[in-house]
């Protein structure tokens, strides 16, 4: 492993090569700052302009394209409430309330350290156990991987506050909504009443901008204009206290991450979403969670860091993408005439490591630049919102054009912002509708191939699998664990009536 | 997402004031499971050629079931009207009477101004194929900024000149992405 390493970090650490992975990390960051584009359509942008390049430095710049997006779309999710991607919505939870709090700086730094120690420890397995994963990705199939798409809808609980019948029926519009466009077995178009637009389905993206940019924008005109914030210095900085709090919430956040992005489809969406479950369920301090606590950044952007570079575990071994930016990046390793598959790692070590260690060389970058600039990047909210909103509009609006090149994009943003909005004055959770609509399509996917491979019968295929069985239980405790724990305390607790 | 709302699921007092928000958003969550569930019915079950699920099987379970809950949601508010954690239920946890972090506001100002925002996004999005993007969104930048906001007018033409140069760099010459250009299309000019 060691020598497989130095031979990695030799080709990594080239100048050249050290170059363009700083190009790609920046470029990345930009490309995630804008609401919409996204690392899967940055890389996708950007591959043309890497063709004349060596393999390897194409693929390092790509990969730092990726990673810089991952971050920069965190940035205007903590500082704005404005997501970059689906993965970073999580990040508006907490890291949005801090910034509003007047801790924007800590935010960002735990965001960008956590990302850092995740990429780390991820680099780690990667190089230790990414055959050993690779293996157990391939004893995944259709019935297990629904199994898990059914415990990340059952996260939706962790989403709904105290109301659970409320958050499962916005999880379940959600759904709904992803089912509008082509039916993926079948190719049957639904709910597209003939318009050709439609056939791609309702993209979450566009919907994710509405429903958080500028839901919480018209929120913020309703609630009278935020005042700009001025922090002193010394909040600018991690304290002592972040630290320790974040550190377990990032190991937590890094594991559930680095399972999840093993798995090919599952997309760290899914992972940063499960992360900030797990904080809600298993963190010393899940009652904060939700108010603008450490652990509600730092643990879903771990995830999100983990997982996208666990992602290539099935892309690199098995030659399946493990999300929707690595089977662009798989498109870009048969451009430059490398098939991934088993025997990559003895055929191309050197182009292999070379990868993996330059994710370790392109976080350490992302990290160096923004641990510096994330008090600088704080300074974002000292400018007034009378003329930051309309900034926001502008970058939402041009960003959800440039996802497909459509109008289409651009209506969904305005319909879908009016309702984030109502929402927010209703208090209704955003989560669980977001949820259901990344998750929708995905467990549908699952569902078909199951169906598929069990000639129409899906329960016996899950009831045969001793790994879907424990994922479905693990789902039930997650469903009935916090209701019988509530049973318990109301049956334990003295009624009024009976307190003297 | 918890607001304000006391979190004592099931045993908070009924409030005296009208829920009729809750009322209406839960029928609306009634109304589009039920429109998912019956559109359901103009797809196959099953697909035909190899017996696997089709595509009406996850809108229809998933189209009832929304329906079912949100009559169970609707039960439950007429029966006790509770407000629940992520329900606020019509209340105003924040607002519009001012509070730390944002400016005292006027309401009659809030509610003008937050109108003619929400007018002016549509309106844009219509401006669009006829001005194209980049300057239906610096027009929208400027009146934001000069009309609602009443901002000083070389305040409010930087940040247009601003948002039309920054976006033009970014989206048309660096990510390349074919904006609509309405108007200022050459193509139109030079089919004409």
């Amino acid at each position: 492993m060691i020598d497989n390493l130095v031979v990695g970090f030799g080709a990594a650490l080239t100048p050249e090569n050290l170059l363009w992975c700083f190009i790609g990390v920046l470029l990345g960051t930009v490309i995630g700052i804008l609401p919409g584009l996204g690392s899967a359509t940055g890389v996708a942008i950007l591959i043309p302009v890497t063709l004349t390049f060596d393999p390897l430095t194409a693929l390092i710049m790509l990969a730092g394209i990726y990673h810089g997006s991952q971050f920069g779309a965190t940035t205007t999710a903590i500082l704005v409430a404005t997501p970059g991607e689906a993965s970073s919505v999580v990040s508006t939870f907490d890291g949005y309330r801090m910034a509003r709090a007047g801790r924007a700086g800590p935010a960002l730094a735990i965001s960008a350290l956590g990302s850092f120690t995740a990429a780390f420890v991820a680099l780690v397995a990667l190089t230790t156990v990414a055959p050993f994963f690779a293996e157990i990705a391939l004893g995944f199939g259709p019935p297990e991987l629904l199994a898990v798409m059914f415990l990340g809808l059952c996260t939706i609980v962790v989403f709904s506050g105290g109301n659970l019948l409320l958050g499962a029926a916005l999880g379940l519009v959600g759904i709904l909504v992803s089912t509008v466009g082509v039916d993926v077995g079948s190719g049957t178009p639904r709910y597209t009443f003939d318009q050709v637009d439609l056939f791609g389905g309702l993209p979450y993206v566009e919907v994710m901008i509405g429903l958080f940019a500028i839901g919480e924008l018209l929120n913020q005109l309703h609630r009278g204009m935020a005042t700009p914030i001025r922090t002193r210095f010394r909040d600018l900085f991690l304290t002592k206290e972040d630290l320790r709090r974040a550190a377990p919430a990032t190991a937590r956040g890094t594991l559930v991450g680095f399972v999840l992005g093993c798995l090919p489809g599952a997309g760290t969406t899914l992972a940063s979403f499960m992360a900030y479950g797990a904080e809600k369920r298993f963190s010393r301090n899940r009652d904060r969670i939700g108010t603008g606590a450490i652990e509600g950044v730092v643990a879903p952007d771990a995830a999100t860091s983990s997982g996208s570079n666990a992602n290539f575990v099935p892309t690199l071994v098995l030659g399946v993408p493990g999300g929707a930016t690595t089977a662009v990046l798989l498109g870009a390793f048969l451009v430059y005439g490398i098939q991934p598959g088993p025997l990559l790692f003895e055929n191309q070590p050197t182009l292999v490591w070379g990868l993996l260690a330059s994710f370790f060389v392109g976080n350490a970058i992302l990290l160096l630049l923004n641990l510096p600039l994330a008090p600088v990047f704080a300074q974002l909210l000292r400018v007034r919102y009378s003329i930051l909103y309309p900034l926001i509009i502008v970058t939402s609006l041009v960003g959800a054009y440039s996802v497909k090149n459509s109008m289409l994009s651009v209506w969904i943003v305005i319909v879908f912002g009016f309702v984030g909005y109502a929402m927010k004055r209703l208090n209704l959770p955003v989560a669980p509708l977001v949820l259901g609509l990344v998750i929708g399509p995905l467990f549908e996917t699952a569902l078909v191939q199951t169906s598929a491979l069990g000639e129409g019968a899906v329960l016996p295929l899950l009831a045969s699998s001793g790994t879907a069985l424990a994922i479905l239980g693990l789902a039930l405790l997650l469903v009935l664990g916090p209701l019988v724990v509530r049973l318990v305390r109301t049956r334990t607790l003295p009624t009024p009536e009976r307190q003297p | 997402m918890s607001g304000s709302a006391p979190n004592t699921p099931g045993t908070a007092p009924a409030p005296d004031r009208s829920r009729w928000p809750m009322r209406v958003t839960h029928t609306v969550l009634a109304g589009v499971g039920t429109l998912f569930f019956l559109g359901s019915f103009a797809y196959p079950w099953i697909t035909e050629e190899d017996g696997t699920i089709g595509p009406a099987a996850l809108p229809r379970v998933a189209g009832s079931l929304l329906l079912v809950v949100a009559l169970a949601l609707l039960w439950r508010e007429e029966r006790s009207g509770t407000v629940l954690e992520g329900d606020g239920g019509g209340e105003e946890p924040d607002g519009p009477t001012g509070e730390e972090g944002h400016e005292a506001p006027d309401e009659y100002r809030v509610r003008r101004k937050l109108l003619v925002v929400a007018v002016s996004l549509p309106c844009t999005g219509l401006l669009i194929p006829f001005l194209g993007m980049l300057p239906a969104l610096a027009l929208l930048t400027l009146f934001l900024t000069l009309a609602v906001e009443r901002l000083r007018p070389w305040v409010a033409l930087t940040a247009s000149a601003g948002v039309l140069v920054v976006c033009y760099l970014l989206f048309v010459v660096l990510l390349r992405v074919p904006l609509p250009l309405g108007v200022f299309d050459p193509a139109l000019w030079g089919a004409a």
